[in-house]
């Protein structure tokens, strides 16, 4: 990277700094700190909200995926806009009435303080472990690529994050995601322009995208109904609902950013701007990673994206048969470039017989080469042991790193390092708030000072700050314990929608219906991953379904066999 | 703790269905929603046409 580069990613770490420590106005006090007087703008909020769910994993995985796989990844935000309105007319004003700090806090008013513990330290445990993913991913990609240590690229991440958060609160997280939001925004946008200026002359949007669509990289919507496949209609319409309605009406993480809306209204509107704008984002993005693949196909692109596992190979026994591939890669990547030069004259010459046989022979051409780096990823594997050896998510940083400007290098670099932030940083004020509202203020001391919780508030984000960078650090080496953090999400947010459902949708649920469905509901969703190949997204239906069905059983017999419950 | 005692100690319990019919159902929400639906069909059918007219 060149010097400019550097700066700007010094700039603008400064800046996020800067920014979020002097936003320590009005939070003095606890309400303050985590929600900051619930008086925040709609769009601020909502940008925070979008923020927060794109994750530095987000955008370099999602382009990664549209190099590789296409577009079908959109699928699974189909369910989103739904989602949105659903939790708009029910969990929204449900919360806001109810003057709640956390979304758990709402579960011991409606049942008991069992049932809020359980859901609290659900999350905490569940999330502390994510925000470690969260950071340990693009830590891993960018000390790779930056070849600076993951040590440093962890706290280059983890500790601004940290800081802004531990003094500034929930004010500084939502306007410093505001401004990450804008930061990525504007370098995808700069990096799509960047592509179409890399590509040849007579190779325009409307080629590029044929060109893309040729090998199938355009297919969005597949209607066919498996449950086994991850991306499909269906699976994003119904599983993507049920998860979105669980991650943005029962994650703290979430709950906590619109509860920070100057009114219901004001909350409302803010998850109604992810509705809209959520799907042509994600579209934006899936199609930066697909224009990736057609800049490849006119520009010779390494073999394979990850240097360390490239040199590991090369510094062992099969260096020669890599070597070898290498220039068979080199002539396959000019046989497909003649292939899609002759594809896009035949579609400028509009001579389809010549069309359909120029398509044939870049498919046939595309195999090819996808076949060569097949075997190369297989030297891979054998050399370094990692059998789960895949280089999707060094695509777009290589791409960043190698052949962008000077200058858009640097923004973009700021951008992962935005991403990643944005989302540790509503993740580590929520965990601060689950941990402070849910249990120290509920069980540990419920009659110290607002200058008591406030520090306390202040040590617990530093906590988890520090727990998170730690476990980041080491997470690296643990591939199937980050598995694990991922499956215990996917058990989580459908059976906890379930027990909010129970919640706020039956009248006769009890607590105790609740719990034991919640901890039925996370049992079934685990039976079914090990036993079936059932797709991740079903989870959340399942989860949530068992929770309502076992949760009302229960309350049902328990109203019959004992007393009657006595609402308020 | 049996549910009855805890709702009998917590003296802000609320019950299911509390506020549910609200002014959620205002006119002007309802068309908001509605635009959310219209514009998610809009940008599926959108997507739709992208993958047809760009695959063979």
């Amino acid at each position: 990277m060149h010097l400019v580069d550097w700066l700007i990613v010094a700039a603008y770490l400064a800046w996020i700094i800067y920014d979020g420590l002097k936003r320590t106005k009005g939070t003095e006090a606890i309400e303050g700190y985590f929600l900051a007087h619930r008086s925040l703008p709609w769009w601020a909020v909502g940008l925070s909200v979008m923020a927060t769910q794109l994750s530095a994993i987000t955008l370099v995985g999602t382009t990664g995926q549209g190099y590789g796989d296409g577009m079908r990844f959109v699928q699974f935000y189909f369910g989103l806009p739904i989602a949105m309105i659903i939790l708009s007319v029910t969990l929204v004003p449900f919360f806001y009435r109810a003057r709640v700090y956390t979304a758990y806090e709402y579960l011991e008013r409606r049942f008991d303080a069992k049932t809020r513990t359980l859901a609290s330290l659900l999350f905490l445990v569940s999330r502390g472990l994510a925000v470690g993913v969260i950071i340990s991913a693009p830590a891993l990609i960018l000390s790779i690529v930056l070849g600076w240590s993951r040590t440093l690229t962890v706290f280059a991440i983890s500790l601004p994050a940290t800081l802004y958060t531990m003094v500034g609160g929930v004010q500084a997280v939502t306007w410093a995601d505001v401004k990450q939001t804008g930061v990525i925004v504007v370098g995808m946008l700069a990096v799509v322009t960047a592509l179409f200026m890399g590509l040849p002359d007579q190779v325009n949007f409307d080629q590029a995208l044929h060109v893309a669509g040729s090998v199938g990289r355009l297919m969005t919507i597949d209607f066919k109904f498996d449950l086994n496949e991850n991306y499909t209609f269906w699976s994003g319409m119904i599983g993507g609902l049920f998860l979105m309605l669980g991650y943005f009406g029962c994650d703290q993480s979430q709950v906590q950013r619109y509860l920070t809306a100057r009114s219901v209204d004001a909350g409302r509107y803010s998850l109604l701007m992810s509705a809209f704008a959520k799907i042509p984002l994600q579209v934006l993005i899936l199609l930066t990673g697909v224009l990736v693949f057609v800049f490849y196909i006119f520009n010779e692109p390494p073999m394979l994206f990850n240097p360390v596992h490239e040199n590991s190979v090369l510094s062992s026994g099969r260096s020669g048969d890599y070597t070898n591939l290498e220039t068979d890669f080199h002539h396959a990547f000019k046989r497909r470039r003649e292939a899609a030069d002759n594809l896009v004259t035949a579609r400028l010459n509009a001579d389809p017989v010549m069309v359909t046989h120029a398509t044939a022979l870049f498919l046939k051409s595309d195999e090819h080469l996808n076949k060569i780096r097949d075997r190369a990823a297989s030297i891979v594997r054998d050399v370094t042991g990692d059998q789960n050896y895949s280089d999707v998510n060094y695509v777009f940083p290589t791409f960043i790193t190698t052949r962008l400007p000077m200058g858009l290098v640097g923004l973009m670099i700021a951008a992962i390092f935005a991403a990643a932030m944005s989302s540790i940083a509503a993740e580590l004020n929520a965990l601060s708030a689950a941990t402070v509202i849910d249990l120290y203020g509920r069980h540990v001391t419920r009659t110290a000072t607002a200058q008591h919780y406030l520090l306390v508030s202040k040590l617990a984000t530093g906590f988890w700050g520090l727990f998170a960078s730690v476990f980041a650090l080491y997470a690296a080496n643990l591939g199937s314990l980050i598995q694990v953090v991922n499956q215990v999400g996917s058990y989580f947010y459908g059976s906890l929608l379930g027990v909010f459902v129970l919640a706020i949708g039956v009248r006769r649920a009890t607590a105790r219906g609740a719990r034991w469905g919640l901890v039925v509901g996370m049992l079934t969703v685990a039976v079914v991953e090990y036993t079936t190949n059932v797709s991740f997204l079903w989870f959340n239906v399942i989860g949530a379904t068992v929770v309502v069905i076992v949760g009302t059983i229960l309350s049902s017999s328990q109203l019959t066999s004992s007393r009657p419950i006595r609402f308020a | 703790m049996t549910d009855t005692e805890t709702d009998t100690t917590d003296s802000s319990a609320i019950s299911a269905g509390d506020g549910f019919y609200d002014e959620s159902w205002k006119p002007g929400r309802i068309a908001l929603y509605t635009a959310v639906v219209v514009v998610e069909v809009f940008v599926l059918l959108a997507l739709w046409l992208l993958s047809h007219h760009f695959s063979p």
